[in-house]
């Protein structure tokens, strides 16, 4: 199939109507507005249906009520409607309903800028909303990677029967790169799933969306199999990349468009004889904890967090699988301030000529 | 091979759709584009940047955040100021005399001097400042050919109908004239 341009945020919004979302619901917040503007005009054409939301709480209660009945529905945001969709998320989660939750990160905290940043990290991967769950995250780093991840996360999502995050920085919901588009994916409801509330003729079975758990062991059972969950995902589910690590001595952690910058400055740093890789989270939740814990820190003599976030919020995971053995170091911006090639180019150098010195 | 090319002026002078059409045609080419636009809220009139990278497959361009470009396209006096550092030494300059007024302080660079929106004018296609621009940039730095742009132009505005077609066809032929002196 020919490649054409698009948008990341309109590459997350197709991949997801050709991965089956049939129903999206939302609420406008930069930088994330060309995904409801897109989705207001490609849900029709197949059938789906499109709700802008009176506020973030209904729209993720909207994707509450459409996914109850079977539905793949989708809503996306940017941090501060995040944590408005945060009870929504919790409640998806508690009552074992998928959904895809697409959040296009901006500066934060509060009201914070409309220029992109990763400022979502603890939010996204801790705690999205009370009672200790955890979501797959997704965070690509190019409008393919977008594509392909988003595609199939509706099948994660219902394998899991657990919402699914996918982790946009506003810089790539900004940029447009050449994208190859997969097939639409027939979804045959023919049979309704067990979790359905849509009973189709002829079908008898019980039907009920737990809330509230008034048995108290039946939701110990819930947190008791999600605990499972979470590790099988660790086990099955790590996507991750390696960019020139294979006789590094420093390796530079980063995700998203962090990630594309430091390839670039890796590649000068390479240049200058400075042996520099790179690992890239692909999911965030599960973390690459292996591949972090399992390096050779006999050659390996220093960590670099590169994120856009100040103070970096995956310096604790990060230092968790290092465990002692090498300095972790960071270098970040901030509250929509980005950094380019040369920046993180001279940083990195800086931090490796100063601990030799050291 | 790879390009980077920094598109500025303010919003309303058709900087993000030069920039989306350089993306757009490098990318029917079979090359890699990568288009990043940057602009505040305002609709018109405010800054507006936009940084394409073009590259192929065996020399790839990564990060869309780039420092330093190979072509910069300055359509206003605060863009040439801002943008001018940022250009490599032996890179291309194509400035908008028609708006600017000073002269860059460098002589390490080629320079491309346009006065787009006088020949927008004489063409009688007011709008099309930035495809004049273009066809100086595609002519001086031979990161696309000019049919190949010219062609990308005629599938672009097959729906405005030929006339419209031919008047911007008319006006990237004005600025490759002047990139082609250089």
């Amino acid at each position: 199939m020919a490649k054409i341009l698009m948008k990341g945020c309109e590459a997350v919004a197709e991949a997801a109507v050709r991965g089956g979302c049939r129903f999206f619901a939302g609420y406008p917040i930069t930088p994330q507005n060309e995904i409801p503007e897109y989705m207001s005009r490609r849900l029709p054409e197949v059938g789906g249906t499109f709700i802008q939301g009176e506020s973030e709480v209904a729209s993720i209660s909207m994707v509450y009520g459409a996914s109850s009945v079977g539905v793949r529905a989708m809503t996306s945001s940017s941090g501060p409607g995040i944590s408005l969709k945060s009870e929504g998320a919790s409640y998806l989660s508690g009552t074992m309903l998928p959904a895809l939750i697409v959040d296009v990160t901006r500066g934060g905290p509060g009201l914070g800028s409309i220029q992109p940043s990763q400022s979502d990290y603890f939010q996204l991967t801790k705690a999205l909303g009370h009672g200790g769950f955890h979501m797959m995250c997704f965070a690509p780093e190019s409008c393919q990677e977008i594509v392909d991840l988003t595609y199939n996360a509706f099948e994660y999502a219902e394998r899991d029967r657990n919402p699914v995050i996918m982790c946009l920085d506003g810089c790539l919901g900004a940029i447009m790169e050449q994208v190859e588009l997969p097939e639409m994916k027939e979804i045959h409801r023919d049979k309704g799933e067990s979790w359905s509330l849509y009973r189709h003729e002829g079908e008898k079975r019980d039907m009920h969306i737990l809330t509230p758990y008034l048995m108290e062991p039946q939701l110990e059972q819930l947190n008791r199999m999600r605990a499972k969950q979470y590790l099988s995902w660790q086990k099955n589910d790590v996507k991750v990349e390696n960019f020139m690590t294979d006789d590094a001595e420093f390796i530079c952690i980063a995700y998203g468009v962090s990630a594309r910058v430091a390839k670039d400055a890796i590649i000068m740093l390479r240049h200058d004889g400075y042996k520099v890789g790179l690992i890239r989270p692909i999911t965030l939740v599960p973390y690459p904890k292996a591949q972090i814990a399992g390096l050779d820190y006999g050659r390996v003599k220093g960590i670099i967090d590169i994120e856009l976030a100040i103070p970096a919020q995956m310096k604790d995971d990060i230092s968790l699988q290092v465990a002692g053995r090498a300095p972790v170091y960071e270098y970040g911006r901030t509250g929509g301030v980005l950094f380019d090639d040369v920046e993180i180019y001279g940083a990195v150098k800086k931090i490796i000529d100063s601990s030799r010195e050291g | 091979m790879k390009t980077t090319v920094i598109i500025s002026g303010f919003g309303g002078q058709g900087v993000m759709s030069a920039g989306k059409m350089l993306a757009d045609t490098a990318s029917e080419l079979g090359l890699n584009a990568i288009y990043l636009p940057e602009y505040g809220p305002q609709q018109r009139g405010g800054k507006a940047k936009c940084t394409v990278s073009v590259s192929d497959k065996n020399d790839t361009v990564y990060s869309p955040l780039k420092r330093y470009c190979d072509c910069l396209i300055a359509l206003n006096d605060l863009s040439l100021q801002t943008f001018l550092p940022q250009l490599k030494k032996g890179g291309i300059l194509v400035m908008n005399t028609s708006i600017i007024k000073s002269e860059p302080d460098r002589d390490d660079i080629k320079i491309i001097k346009v006065p787009a929106d006088d020949i927008a004018m004489k063409v009688k296609n007011p709008k099309a400042g930035n495809l004049i621009i273009l066809g100086a940039l595609t002519a001086a730095a031979g990161l696309i050919k000019g049919e190949d742009f010219k062609s990308s132009i005629e599938k672009r505005f097959k729906s405005k109908g030929q006339a419209v077609i031919n008047s911007n066809l008319a006006a990237f032929d004005e600025g490759q004239k002047l990139g082609k002196i250089v």
